[in-house]
């Protein structure tokens, strides 16, 4: 490592501020030439605003100095030269599935062509196929990426991202999470090429949620957390999974937890061997008056759950009953039968956003506003009105279009709609993305009374703060599994993030990574956990 | 006087000079005051005028129509002010609603139909087919005719939810070969001699004014009804606004979807068997002259009262429409063409103007888009039009001096203009300098 050497990247007091919440706050950390650099921290830390400020995505707040090898750089406008130095690999990869390998190699940078502008087929798919070689793969380069493996993907992702690499002066290559999708011979590909071109005099920033290749791979390691940088530009030798986690949750983190309340009530929702694209054999059960939680990482299958237990998406197998009648997998059976889900995209499944409030709070449940054939406009309107006013929609204009509303209302009103049909069993499926603070309590507040009196609650999220905050126990999903469940005294911050990294390395049950680089710590973190019953 | 709307004082004031208005904003006020749902009637943010129903933005096509009076009251004035022009309008223009009314089912749904042309035609050569070469009962005839038509739709209901093509692929490919059906059925002649009692159902009765016009209306009332006051209605709307959306609110979408088709399949029989019983003859390609206009008229027909698809602004849209190329025609500017150019353009200058007015621009507007600087201002003072939805006045209280709720007469004294003091009254007076 060279440390006394001028940094690839320098960032030094990048700061995001969004309308309502600071997003990064006095980021700062270097990047030095020929190393590894990790990047990691919980969801919603300001990781992703940290790589679109860089990408140039984000335009960063005033005061933020960046210099790229000791010159300084405006990332929101780099000059032409600046930019050829930056590389970056999504995390969705952002290739055209309708193009083929070529021709996504080539979008960046142009075909080559003859003097009569025909282009060099043959010549530009040897080039591609050497390229890819590198990572030991061979794919059809002439066919879709879509039809090709996630491997083959992120590897064209990569090799496009890297092509025309010039070595005479220090570049910087950002991986968003590039290992999400890969299996352990594809991992250790990945890893080789990183290293080569890392001893090529590269910085690399490396962003992943499984500390075990963080650990592996990485020669420093920056910790973000709810924005500001909490540990800048750590070796990594010095660090072992559980320091990692410690600095990504933080310590004196004890968010408000509601007394617990008495779960008397009998099994209001019994899901069994409930099997999906991902989940693998899900059974759980939940009480009326009781709040179940879930977590996991992004792909685990925790995004599937609600919906496949609402049957929203298909179910591959399994039952779902509640108050022990079986319930068909169709969205329609379901509120019949007393569920209501609702949705985590709230933009394209939750709310049609050309609809006024009015209609929408009382549509799946038309029913007792009807007389006769018609429907009567008074009552729905008294009715929706009152619903408004119970869950405090603001500004309560019934005629406003709901795509006019901010993100805390619209989630209000979505969640007056399902608590209209007066559901035994209440699915949150990401309740509080995209809302605000105050929206945030009041909704938090819903749920609470919700339960109360008597409701089925299950909340899928991906913010371990929200789910000790909402949940009696918290079932954490790993590999479309059901990991472990916490309850109680377990139920902390700590233990949920610890629970659902633990065991990424066993991602849809196919992958178990090893250790390139032989000089970190290892240490064994997966502590007994209780099993489902 | 200086115009600001950002500030709701000079706003007030200004509308303090009539009395009246003065009264319709307190009243809206005096009712908006707990903050509770309330009705756009008594909302803040919109106008509490009634006035603004009559606003071009809600009703563009009557002003339209009226200018269309206007021009050619002066320009054809012998032809064009007879009830003779007029009740041939009506009466052409009946069959163009069914079809429109049998169009606004599926694009509320979210699905195009662009097979009701050909369904139309493919209908009336079944009908007449049947009745001149099958010597059919009429009842008999008319009957399959409008199977025919639902049978149409649920075909296109088929590739639509089941097959999963996209609705205006499936139904381009349909009206191609309902097309080649009508010209191999009917020979690709025109099929004459239809029999006295078929061709007596859409007769002239009062004022010269055929069935086909209470048909019309009838349909529209029916379509009126289900679309706006029915849960079946609401579900129609609510797959079109989104699919998804709407299926995870427990409605079977694609249900509704099949029926919009056969919908729309269905009513565009019923206009192929008016089409066929008004004109006595029929071709292979009588319905084809019906599919742009009928387009246009549902989509200006969204431009309004509502911003989605509605019946009653299809029905003045239909009207409109007709009666400017009625009136071209009259004029007798070349005939060939112009209906086609006239329908193609108000179709994409009323849809262009609406989404236009939908878009919402990043940052501040350009002045003529503005409210209170735009054209739309001058008119709107002039005609006393209500404020924008931007920029509301803050609600008045008891310290405001304009309204006094303590007051019964609050508008009758205005405080008598307040003289400016000297500026110099106010400055520190000069000490010691004046000794020098």
């Amino acid at each position: 490592m060279t440390r006394q050497s001028v940094p690839v990247l320098d960032i030094r007091n990048l700061s995001k501020t969004y309308p309502g919440q600071v997003a990064l706050a006095e980021a700062s950390f270097q990047v030095m030439p020929g190393e590894v650099h990790a990047l990691i921290g919980q969801n919603g830390s300001g990781k992703s605003t940290l790589i679109k400020t860089i990408a140039g995505y984000v335009k960063a707040d005033h005061g933020s100095q960046t210099f790229m090898n000791g010159n300084a750089i405006d990332l929101w406008h780099p000059t032409q030269q600046q930019r050829s130095r930056i590389r970056i690999v999504h995390q969705d990869l952002g290739l055209v599935p309708t193009l083929s390998a070529i021709e996504n190699l080539a979008l960046g940078r142009g075909f080559d062509t003859d003097r009569s502008g025909r282009i060099r087929w043959r010549r530009e798919t040897r080039r591609c196929q050497e390229l890819l070689l590198a990572f030991g793969l061979a794919p059809d380069v002439r066919s879709p990426v879509a039809t090709l493996s996630a491997a083959e993907r992120t590897a064209i992702a990569i090799v496009r991202a890297l092509q025309d690499w010039d070595d005479s002066q220090p570049g910087l290559l950002v991986l968003d999470e590039p290992t999400a999708s890969l299996n352990s011979d594809e991992v250790s590909a990945l890893f080789r090429e990183v290293h080569q071109l890392a001893k090529r005099g590269a910085g690399i920033i490396f962003v992943s949620h499984v500390l075990s290749e963080v650990l592996g791979l990485a020669n420093t390691v920056t910790v973000l957390r709810d924005g500001r940088t909490v540990l800048r530009n750590e070796p990594v030798a010095n660090h072992s999974q559980s320091t990692l986690v410690r600095a990504m949750v933080g310590e004196n983190v004890t968010t408000q937890r509601v007394q617990t309340r008495r779960q008397t009530g009998a099994y209001a929702l019994e899901v069994m061997n409930l099997s999906g694209a991902v989940l693998r054999d899900v059974s759980f059960k939940v009480r009326a008056g009781e709040v179940v939680g879930f977590a996991g990482l992004v792909g685990s299958g925790r995004e599937e759950i609600g919906n496949s237990v609402f049957g929203a998406t298909p179910r591959f197998a399994g039952k779902v009953l509640v108050k022990k009648q079986k319930v068909f997998a169709h969205p329609h059976d379901a509120i019949r039968s007393g569920m209501a889900l609702v949705p985590a995209d709230r933009k394209r499944l939750g709310l049609i956003p050309s609809q006024r409030l009015e209609d929408h709070i009382p549509l799946p449940h038309l029913g007792p506003l009807r007389s006769g054939l018609r429907v009567n406009l008074r009552r729905l309107r008294a009715d929706s009105s009152r619903w408004a006013q119970t869950l405090q929609v603001e500004p309560p204009l019934l005629r406003r279009r709901l795509e006019k509303f901010s993100g805390g209302n619209q989630q209000k009103a979505v969640l007056a709609r399902w608590l209209r049909t007066a559901p035994q069993v209440l699915i949150l499926d990401e309740p509080t993305q995209g809302v605000d603070i105050g929206a945030k309590s009041a909704i938090y507040s819903t749920i609470d009374k919700f339960a109360a009196e008597g409701g089925a609650v299950v909340v899928v999220s991906p913010d371990a703060e929200e789910l000790v905050r909402l949940c009696d126990r918290v079932l954490v999903i790993r590999g479309g599994m059901i990991g472990c469940e916490l309850s109680g005294h377990n139920l902390t911050n700590s233990r949920i993030v610890q629970e659902s990294l633990g065991a990424t390395s066993l991602r849809a049950g196919t992958r178990v990574v090893e250790r390139i680089v032989p000089f970190s710590v290892i240490t064994n973190q997966s502590s007994p956990s209780e099993v489902t019953e | 006087m200086k115009i600001d709307n950002a500030s709701g004082e000079v706003v007030a004031r200004r509308v303090l000079k009539r009395n009246k208005i003065t009264r319709r904003w307190r009243l809206a006020y005096d009712r908006t005051e707990p903050r509770e749902p309330i009705d756009s009637k008594f909302d803040v943010r919109r106008s509490p005028f009634k006035l603004k129903k009559l606003h071009p933005r809600n009703i563009g096509v009557l002003y339209l129509y009226g200018f269309a009076w206007l021009l050619y009251t002066m320009w054809i004035p012998e032809t064009w002010i007879t009830w003779l022009t007029h009740r041939s309008v009506i009466n052409q223009q009946a069959i163009l609603l069914v079809a429109a009314i049998g169009l606004i089912v599926p694009l509320a749904t979210g699905v195009f139909d662009l097979s009701i042309a050909a369904t139309m035609s493919a209908a009336a050569v079944t009908a007449s087919w049947l009745l001149v070469d099958r010597q059919w009962s009429v009842a008999a005839a008319i009957a399959v005719a409008l199977g025919f038509g639902a049978l149409v739709g649920a075909v296109n209901a088929f590739f639509i939810v089941k097959i999963k093509i996209d609705s205006f692929i499936a139904t381009l490919g349909m009206s191609s070969i309902l097309s080649a059906y009508a010209v191999w059925r009917s020979g690709n002649r025109s099929i004459l001699g239809l029999p006295e009692s078929f061709l007596a159902l859409t007769k002239s009765f009062a004022g010269g004014l055929r069935v086909s016009v209470v048909i019309a209306l009838l349909l529209a009332l029916i379509a009126w009804a289900v679309l706006e006051h029915t849960p079946v209605g609401r579900y129609f709307f609510a797959t079109g606004g989104n699919r998804e959306a709407a299926r995870l609110a427990g409605i079977h979408t694609d249900r509704y979807v099949s029926a919009a088709m056969i919908i729309s399949g269905f009513v565009a029989a019923i206009a192929g068997v008016l089409l066929a019983s008004q004109y006595g003859s029929v071709q292979a390609q009588s319905g084809t002259p019906y599919l742009l206009p009928a387009f246009a008229a549902v989509y200006l027909g969204a431009t309004q009262f509502k911003r989605r698809f509605n019946v009653l602004g299809t029905i003045l849209a239909v009207l409109v429409l007709q009666s400017g190329v009625k009136g071209l025609q009259l004029a007798g500017v070349a005939v060939l063409w112009v209906e086609n150019l006239f329908f193609g353009l108000a179709l994409v200058i009323s849809v262009g103007f609406s989404s236009y007015q939908r878009k919402v621009h990043g940052g501040e507007r350009r002045w003529w888009r503005r409210e209170e600087s735009g054209p739309q201002f001058l008119v709107g003072r002039i005609m006393g039009w209500g404020r924008s939805t931007r920029n509301p006045p803050s609600a008045p209280d008891a310290g405001d001096w304009w309204y006094d709720p303590a007051d019964k007469q609050a508008h009758h004294h205005r405080p008598s203009r307040v003289k400016r003091k000297k500026i110099s009254r106010y400055l520190p007076k000069r000490k010691g300098r004046r000794s020098l």
